[in-house]
């Protein structure tokens, strides 16, 4: 029997429990032709602002051991154009999307969230708070858990969409930051965002990276990400979306077992750019050969302590139906 | 529009046709953080998917072995690496690249073996160099009407590995009649290597090489001097009127400054190829980001680029 790759949470439907992570896979276009979209479980594009950033300078980018650092500065064309010319053509693809939201106040993000309430093809958001290379906004939100709480509160009230916060991995206590957005009424959390890191040129005597740090990603973060969404999914109740540097279903497999509802992958697209969908087949061919019918039935169980959310199945669900009314029949 | 897709793009697996160092002297082909000799490497592939349409200066993304995206240790090359295509076989379906040996990501590439299999990603690159009208990014040309081909002295100024793109260009402006003269810059003799295959090239109106370290055949200084030269004796070429020009070019980033300062002082239109460090190659990540005198200032080397309008690089921020 072929096993249930297909997960419902927080009001998501995914045909597989493999998505894009926000930043790696630009608005998806990017990507049409080299894989399939519409057999990826959630396309989540790159940040939207309410008004275009035009990022960080050059270089922004440098390979380390197993990983690489980025400064790109959430660079992205603002809302207006998202909306216009970006949505349209991705919501077209067929894969569920789910848009990353930036602002630098309170107020940019919310407007932001409003304005994406009634977009059509939307089916979830996700709060960046967890950026590390901008100044104003990201990170700023995200390492404090009240400066989190009061931006959440403010989309929440913004935006009847699925709200997803990503959370940083920059602080000390992120299952103390995971559960105050959760307070704020987020509908799940994901993690984890990158981790500051830095490389220097010895030639030059100066930091690689022209804003000096940036964020690590890569199979190099993936045990630190995975001790945290295990940590996060035994201190909230609502489901968690995992990443950092999964490379392989294995690499899936365990943060689905650490409590995670669903995976993300970003800079393994990169360098398979069939990534998202090559691990959703890996993922089921592990179910199969240990027996499970089932991917939900990996969630949280080697975590002991695991109380977060769970995935339904989407059989369970009728009719079967995602938010941009699409039919998910495969 | 700023977006485009990559429908046209190809993924597959090349086999290495040939796979050999070309610097004839110095240690053995690998990559040491003390060496400091430069090796340089060409690798042949088949990839007819490739071979019939690549244009000069776009360039292939290539998995470093071992080849399986899911391999990765510490260590080990992560990311792919963007090559520039050196020349293209459309009958054979090969292409081949040549490139410097810079680091362990290279290094592994410059170690495969002739029948060996790479994961390869192109081609990629919506800026290309321009060979006809239809090349030109719209309002390049700023109301100037592309020249035709076949009225065109095409300048080609190369520096060091950035000579690599330029042979493809030279066959390909050779085959529509144009004009072709080729200025070549090196460091010194072990890198005259990099010259060599410009010899081979049929019907090149000319083709002169600038040494920094002096060395016999090779003239003096900078390559940006012999396009001083070029550029001043261009109006009264022997009484015969040159027709357009175009400088094409590719090197070092202070070099292709220079290139768009002697252009722009000679009324001549030129396309620079640059170069920054890549991720996606297909313009998700925008990491490769380079400066621009647009608005929005940031634009792609994989996407837009890596071949742009001279003038459209915002040079500033380019000293040491």
């Amino acid at each position: 029997m072929r096993p249930d790759l297909g997960v419902a949470f927080a009001g998501l439907r995914m045909k597989t429990p493999v998505m894009t992570a926000s930043g790696t896979f630009g608005y998806g276009r990017e990507y049409a032709g080299l894989v399939n979209l519409s057999a990826i479980g959630a396309i989540v594009v790159k940040g939207v602002s309410l008004e275009p950033w035009e990022g960080n300078r050059p270089p922004r980018i440098i390979e380390t051991a197993s990983g690489m650092l980025n400064s790109i500065g959430l660079e992205n064309p603002g809302l207006e154009r998202f909306l216009e010319a970006d949505l349209p053509w991705l919501v077209s693809s067929g894969a569920p999307v789910i848009v990353n939201v930036v602002g630098r106040t309170p107020t940019e993000y919310r407007e932001v969230a409003r304005a994406l309430d009634g977009a059509p093809g939307v089916a979830a958001l996700e709060a960046n708070i967890s950026c590390p290379n901008v100044e104003e906004g990201g990170l700023a939100f995200g390492a404090d858990p009240e400066a989190a709480y009061g931006l959440v509160a403010a989309m929440r009230e913004a935006t009847s969409l699925p709200l997803i916060v990503k959370l940083t991995p920059n602080v000390t206590d992120v299952a103390g930051l995971a559960k105050r957005v959760v307070d704020a009424g987020a509908d799940a959390v994901s993690l984890i965002n990158t981790l500051v890191g830095m490389a220097i040129d010895v030639e030059s005597g100066r930091a690689v990276l022209a804003r000096g740090t940036g964020g690590l990603s890569g199979p190099a973060v993936k045990p630190v990400a995975l001790a945290m969404v295990y940590r996060v999914a035994a201190a909230v109740s609502v489901p968690v979306i995992g990443m950092g540097g999964i490379w392989t279903g294995r690499d899936a497999v365990e943060f689905l077992m650490a409590g995670a509802s669903a995976v993300a992958v970003g800079t393994a697209t990169f360098v398979d750019p069939s990534a998202p969908v090559r691990i959703a087949g890996e993922i089921a061919e592990f179910l199969a050969r240990r027996g499970y019918g089932w991917v939900g039935d990996l969630v949280g169980v080697a975590n002991p302590g695991f109380r977060a959310g769970r995935p339904s199945r989407l059989a369970d669900e009728d009719p079967v139906r995602n938010n941009q009314g699409g039919t998910l029949d495969d | 529009m700023g977006v485009s897709d990559n429908k046209g793009t190809w993924r597959g697996r090349a086999e290495v046709t040939d796979s050999r160092r070309l610097a004839p002297s110095g240690p053995a082909a690998g990559y040491s953080e003390s060496n400091q000799a430069r090796s340089y490497h060409r690798l042949g592939l088949k990839a007819p998917e490739v071979a019939g349409r690549v244009r000069p200066g776009q360039f292939l993304h290539v998995l470093c072995p071992p080849g399986d995206p899911r391999g990765h240790s510490p260590g080990r090359p992560l990311l792919r690496r963007p090559l520039s295509v050196h020349d293209a076989d459309p009958q054979a379906g090969t292409v081949e690249m040549l490139f410097e040996v810079r680091g362990p990501g290279t290094a592994a590439l410059a170690a495969t073996l002739p029948g060996d299999v790479l994961d390869v990603v192109g081609p990629l690159g919506g800026g290309c160099f321009p060979v006809s009208g239809d090349d030109r990014p719209s309002g390049a040309t700023a109301g100037r009407t592309p020249p035709e081909p076949r009225s065109l002295t095409a300048i080609l100024v190369g520096g060091g590995v950035g000579l690599a793109p330029l042979l493809l260009l030279a066959r390909v402006l050779g085959t529509a009649r144009a004009r072709v003269r080729v200025l070549a810059g090196v460091a010194s003799r072990a890198d005259l290597v990099l010259v060599e295959p410009f010899y081979a090239l049929p019907g090149l109106s000319g083709l002169v090489v600038a040494t920094e370290e002096r060395t016999a055949g090779a003239e003096p200084g900078l390559v940006a001097d012999l396009l001083a030269r070029e550029l001043s004796e261009l109006p009264g070429l022997r009484g015969v009127d040159p027709g357009p020009v175009v400088v094409y070019a590719c090197g070092p980033r202070p070099m292709l400054r220079e290139v768009s300062r002697l252009a722009r002082g000679a009324g001549v239109e030129a396309w620079v190829s640059v170069e920054e460090r890549m991720a996606c190659g297909v313009g998700a990540c925008r990491g490769c980001a380079v400066r621009t005198t647009g608005r929005p200032p940031y634009r792609l080397v994989c996407r837009d680029g890596p071949v742009f309008a001279a003038g459209e690089i915002d040079w500033g921020g380019a000293e040491p």
